[in-house]
C-alpha cells in the first residue's frame, strides 16, 4: 500500500532551484535513506513532504489524498517529524512533551496519555526520566525524548531530519538503536542521514540525492557497492575514502592525523590497523615525501571485503621512487608493516604515485 | 532530579531578587534621604539669618539681586526693567518661588497686591518680610481673558451690573483681605443654556484655590461662577499651571480663564481682555534681617514637625480627600494605561514578528516617534493638537498618551521575549499538528511571558512615576494635589515628603503582586 507519495515536487528560493521533477512513492513498513552531499535539498525534501517548507510546485499524496495548506495540520498528526535540534518543548517536563499532542491534537484524556507516555518511554529506555526538564537531559535523551513524543501521536510514518547529526558520536549509537527498532515493529520511515552504515543495515532503498533531484535509487547494496551513475560513485568512493592534500613543507600534519582517527572511528577499523595506518602515513608524509617533494596527495581507503587497507601518496616531479632516497629507518618502518608495494609514473602530468596495501 | 529545574528556576528568580534589592536599596536610600531633608532644609534657614541691622528696607534696596519669579507671570518684566535682576529663577508656582527666597537660593520673589501677601503670609514664612512697591512704579489691572469677542462684551455687559450693585465690592470683601470670611456664596446656576468652561490655576490663595473638602473657592471662582449664572449656564472649571492657561483658552478648551491675570500688551496680542475689575500694585518678599528665634518654638523636633504638618496637610479642610482622590487619577491612568499599553504592545509585537517588510515599517516609524519625544511633549501634542479641538476628558488624553508609550515599549519586549523561544520547539510543535496559533500559545507563548514579565515589570513602575507630569494638560493626579496642598499651606516640605511616599508605597505594593504573578507564571510549569 501507497503511504506517501510525492509528484512531480519543486522548490524555488527565489531565483535558485533547489529541487525540480521529485517524484516517489514510499510504501507501508518501507525504511527509505536519503543520503548525498551537503547542500542537495535532502531536508528541502523533507519539509517540503510536510510542508514546512510547502514545495512551489507539484503535489504531495499522503494515505490517498493530497495535502494542501488547509488539511495539512490534520495529516500531520500522522506525519511527524523528528528534527536535527530535538526541538523539545522547554517549557515543559519529558511526560508533558509527550502528553501534550495526545490532550490537545488526539483528545485523550490525561491519564490515558500519561499511561501512553509511559509506555512509550519504556520502549526508547527513558522510563526513569518522565519527571526531568529537558534541560537536565544529553543530547542522546533529548532526541529519543524527541522520538517518543512523535510515536505518542501513533504516526503512520516518521520522517527524520539528520536525526544523529548534532549529538557527540558517543551519542549516536543510542539513537540509532530506537529507530533500529522502530524498523524492525514495521514503522514506515524516511531518514535523512550521514551516517552511512546506519543507512546501509537499515533501509530498504536508498535515494542518492543530487543535481535538484533523487539522483540514484536503490537498495542499499546497490546505492553502496554497485553505484551506476558518476556522482554516486564518486560519492560513495569519496566516503569510504580519507583524502588529505598537502601544499607545503609547514602543512596542518595535526589535522591529518586527526582526520585518519575521525576516518578509522566511522569505519570501525580496529585499533591495531588504525595504528598502522596512522605510522604508516606519518612516515612517509612527513618524514619521506614531503622533506624533499614539498607536496603530496594522501589517499585512506578500504574494499567492501575489507581483506586490505590501500594507502597512497602521490607526489610531483621526475619520475623517482622516494623510498630509495628517503630516511633509512623511515623507509624500514613502512616496507616492515606493508603488505605490498608498487610505484606507478605518470609523465604527462609529472606525478609519481605510491600504492601500498596493508 | 528536581534539582536541575530547581536551579533553572531560581536562576531567573535571582536575577528578579537582584533587582528588586536593588530597588529596595535604592528606596532606602531614599528614605534616609527624605527623612533628613527637613531639619537640612530648616536648620540652615536659621543659620543664614544672621544679618544684623533693624533699618527699615526700601524697595530700591533689592535691584541687582538674584530675583524668583512665577513662570508665564509679568513679573519677570518687573525683575529685568525695574530691578535689573543680576538672574531671574523661574518656578512653576508663587509657593515654589517663596520657598526659593527662604532657603536663600534667591534674595527676593515679586509678586502683586501688598495687602493679599500681608494677608496670606503665615506660619512657615514668619521670617519673611513683605515690601510693598508703590503704585507709580508699578501697577497691574486685573481682568477675564477669552477669544472669544461677543463672550467678552457679555463679560464686560456682567462687570458693569456687578459694579453697580456694589457685588463687586461685595465679593473683595468677602476674599482679599485679612479679615475676609472667605466662603462661597451660594450661587443659583443652570438657565439651560450649557456649561461654561474656565481656565483656572487653584494655586493661588485667595484668587483661585482648593479650600474645605477639595472644592474649589476664591475671588475668580465666585466671579467666574456669577457671570455664568448671569449668562444662563452651568459652569465648570479645569485647573492647570499658570503658564498653561493662556495656551489651554487658545486651544478652545475652555472658553474663559479667570487666575486673577493681569493685562500686558504680550497677552492681549493673543486673547481678548475684558474691562479691569481690579488695580494692584506690586510688592517683594526678602528674607527679614533680624534672626528670628522665636520661630523655633512652634516646632522642636521630629515629631512636632510630623504632627504640625499632618495637621495642617491633610486634616485641616479635609484635605487627605484631595490625595485620594489624586491618587485614584493616578491609579486610574496608570491601570488604564497599562490595560491598554499591553493590548496595543501585542499588536505592535505581531507586526514585529511578521517577515513582511510593510508590516514593519509603521511600527518602526510609530516607535521610533514614540521613543523620540519626552514624555511631557508628547503629553502636550496630544492635548492641544491631536485633540486640541475635541472635549474628550484630559484623563483619557493622558491614558491614550501613556498607552501609546506602553504600547511601543511592551511591544519591543514581548517582540525580544519571543525571538528567545528557538523556532524549532515551533516547528517541532507544528510537525505534530498544532496550527500556527496553537504552537503559539502552548510553547511560545508560556515561554516568552517567562522572558518579558520583568521587564514588563519596570515599564509598569516607569508609567506610574511617569503619570507625575500630567498635571501639565490639567489633571490632578497625585502630584498635581501636591502642589495644590502646597499652595495653600506655604509648607515646602511636607506635602512633597507625603506624596513621595504614597508612590513609594504604591509602587511598592504594584512590584509585590507583580511578582506574586512571576511566581504564579513560572513556577510548577517544567517540574509539575
Amino acid at each position: 500500500m501507497k503511504i506517501l507519495s510525492a509528484e512531480n515536487i519543486m522548490k524555488r528560493y527565489g531565483e535558485k532551484t533547489v529541487l525540480e521533477n521529485v517524484s516517489f512513492h514510499i510504501e507501508q513498513g518501507e525504511v527509505v535513506s536519503i543520503i548525498g552531499p551537503s547542500g542537495t535539498g535532502k531536508s528541502t525534501l523533507l519539509r517540503g513532504l510536510n510542508f514546512l517548507a510547502p514545495p512551489t510546485e507539484g503535489n504531495v499524496y499522503f494515505k490517498g489524498g493530497r495535502l494542501s495548506k488547509q488539511n495539512i495540520d490534520e495529516a500531520r498528526r500522522k506525519m511527524v517529524m523528528v528534527f536535527q535540534s530535538f526541538g523539545l518543548f522547554e517549557n515543559m517536563d519529558v511526560m508533558r512533551n509527550i502528553t501534550i499532542g495526545q490532550t490537545d491534537l488526539l483528545k485523550k484524556s490525561i491519564p490515558e496519555a500519561e499511561d501512553r507516555a509511559r509506555e512509550i518511554l519504556k520502549t526508547v529506555g527513558l522510563s526513569d526520566h518522565a519527571h526531568h526538564s529537558p534541560k537536565q537531559l544529553s543530547g542522546g535523551q533529548k532526541q529519543r525524548v524527541a522520538i517518543a513524543r512523535c510515536l505518542a501521536m501513533e504516526p503512520d510514518i516518521i520522517l527524520f531530519d539528520e536525526p544523529t547529526s548534532a549529538l557527540d558520536p558517543a551519542m549516536v549509537g543510542e539513537v540509532t538503536a530506537v529507530i533500529r527498532n522502530l524498523a524492525k515493529s514495521g514503522m514506515t520511515m524516511l531518514i535523512v542521514t550521514h551516517e552511512m552504515e546506519f543507512a546501509k543495515n537499515i533501509s530498504n532503498r536508498v535515494f542518492f540525492m543530487d543535481e535538484r533531484g533523487i539522483y540514484e535509487s536503490g537498495t542499499p547494496q546497490e546505492i553502496f557497492d554497485r553505484p551506476q551513475k558518476p556522482k554516486t560513485q564518486a560519492f560513495i568512493f569519496k566516503i569510504k575514502t580519507f583524502g588529505f592534500s598537502v601544499k607545503s613543507r609547514d602543512f596542518d600534519f595535526i589535522a591529518m592525523l586527526n582526520g585518519i582517527d575521525d576516518f578509522c572511528f566511522r569505519y570501525a577499523v580496529d585499533d591495531k590497523k588504525a595504528g598502522q595506518l596512522r605510522l604508516l602515513a606519518e612516515e612517509l608524509v612527513l618524514n619521506i615525501v614531503v622533506p624533499r617533494f614539498g607536496a603530496c596527495e594522501l589517499a585512506l581507503s578500504f574494499p567492501e571485503s575489507r581483506e586490505a587497507y590501500h594507502v597512497s601518496v602521490a607526489y610531483p616531479g621526475e619520475e623517482v621512487d622516494a623510498l630509495e632516497t628517503g630516511d633509512e629507518l623511515s623507509v624500514a618502518l613502512v616496507r616492515n608493516t606493508a603488505k605490498n608495494i608498487e610505484r606507478a609514473y605518470d609523465g604527462e602530468r609529472g606525478v609519481n604515485t605510491l600504492n601500498i596495501d596493508v | 532530579m528536581e534539582s536541575g529545574a530547581g536551579t533553572q528556576a531560581g536562576g531567573a528568580d535571582g536575577a528578579c531578587w537582584r533587582e528588586i534589592m536593588l530597588k529596595r536599596t535604592c528606596i532606602i536610600l531614599f528614605l534616609a534621604v527624605a527623612v533628613t531633608l527637613p531639619f537640612a532644609g530648616i536648620f540652615p534657614v536659621f543659620a543664614a539669618d544672621g544679618q544684623r541691622g533693624d533699618k527699615q528696607r526700601d524697595w530700591e534696596d533689592f535691584k541687582g539681586k538674584t530675583t524668583a519669579v512665577m513662570t508665564g507671570s509679568v513679573y519677570d518684566a518687573i525683575a529685568e526693567d525695574i530691578f535689573d535682576a543680576s538672574e531671574v529663577l523661574y518656578f512653576a508656582n508663587q509657593t515654589d518661588a517663596f520657598n526659593a527666597v527662604k532657603e536663600g537660593k534667591a534674595e527676593i520673589a515679586l509678586y502683586d497686591d501688598y495687602e493679599t501677601m500681608l494677608a496670606f503670609m503665615g506660619g512657615d514664612y514668619d521670617d519673611m518680610e513683605i515690601i510693598s512697591i508703590p503704585l507709580d512704579v508699578v501697577h497691574y489691572e486685573k481682568a477675564v481673558f477669552s477669544t472669544d469677542q461677543p463672550l467678552i462684551d457679555k463679560y464686560d455687559e456682567f462687570l458693569e451690573g456687578i459694579r453697580s450693585d456694589g457685588t463687586l465690592d461685595a465679593m473683595g470683601d468677602r476674599w482679599l483681605y485679612p479679615e475676609s470670611s472667605r466662603e462661597m456664596p451660594d450661587i443659583d446656576l443652570g438657565g439651560g443654556n450649557g456649561t461654561l468652561t474656565v481656565a483656572t490655576s487653584g494655586t493661588r490663595v485667595p484668587y483661585s484655590y482648593v479650600g474645605d473638602d477639595g472644592e474649589l473657592a476664591g475671588f475668580e471662582i465666585e466671579n467666574a461662577t456669577r457671570f455664568a449664572a448671569y449668562l444662563g449656564m452651568d459652569v465648570k472649571f479645569e485647573t492647570m499651571e499658570f503658564a498653561g492657561l493662556i495656551p489651554f483658552v487658545l486651544s478652545g478648551k475652555a472658553q474663559i480663564g479667570a487666575n486673577w491675570v493681569s493685562i500686558t500688551p504680550e497677552r492681549a496680542e493673543s486673547v481678548i481682555f475684558s474691562k479691569p475689575y481690579y488695580t494692584t500694585g506690586a510688592c517683594l518678599v526678602t528674607k527679614k534681617l533680624a534672626a528670628q528665634a522665636e520661630s523655633g518654638e512652634e516646632g522642636s523636633g521630629f515629631v512636632a514637625w510630623l504632627k504640625n504638618g499632618i495637621q495642617k496637610n491633610l486634616v485641616q479642610e479635609n484635605r487627605w480627600k484631595l490625595i485620594v482622590n489624586g491618587l485614584g487619577v493616578t491609579l486610574t491612568i496608570s491601570v488604564s494605561a497599562l490595560i491598554a499599553g499591553t493590548i496595543l504592545g501585542c499588536f505592535v509585537c505581531f507586526l514585529l514578528v511578521r517577515r513582511t517588510r510593510w508590516a514593519r515599517i509603521p511600527v518602526k516609524i510609530y516607535n521610533a516617534i514614540i521613543h523620540g519625544l519626552p514624555m511631557v511633549v508628547l503629553l502636550m501634542v496630544f492635548y492641544y493638537i491631536v485633540f486640541g479641538k475635541s472635549s474628550v476628558s484630559p484623563i483619557f488624553v493622558a491614558i491614550v498618551a501613556f498607552a501609546l508609550v506602553q504600547g511601543a515599549n511592551i511591544g519591543v519586549i514581548l517582540k525580544n521575549a519571543i525571538d528567545t523561544v528557538d523556532t524549532v520547539q515551533i516547528e517541532a510543535a507544528r510537525s505534530i499538528g498544532y496550527t500556527a496559533f496553537g504552537a503559539f500559545r502552548r510553547v511560545t507563548l508560556p515561554q516568552a511571558i517567562k522572558v518579558a514579565l520583568p521587564g514588563y515589570l519596570n515599564g509598569f513602575v516607569e508609567l506610574v512615576k511617569g503619570t507625575a507630569i500630567v498635571g501639565y494638560i490639567a489633571i490632578q493626579d497625585l502630584s498635581r494635589v501636591g502642589d495644590i496642598i502646597r499652595s495653600r499651606t506655604y509648607d515646602a516640605y511636607f506635602p512633597i515628603m507625603f506624596v513621595a511616599l504614597v508612590y513609594l508605597a504604591i509602587i511598592l505594593i504594584m512590584v509585590a503582586v507583580f511578582k506574586l504573578i512571576i511566581r504564579r507564571v513560572t513556577a510548577g510549569r517544567v517540574t509539575e
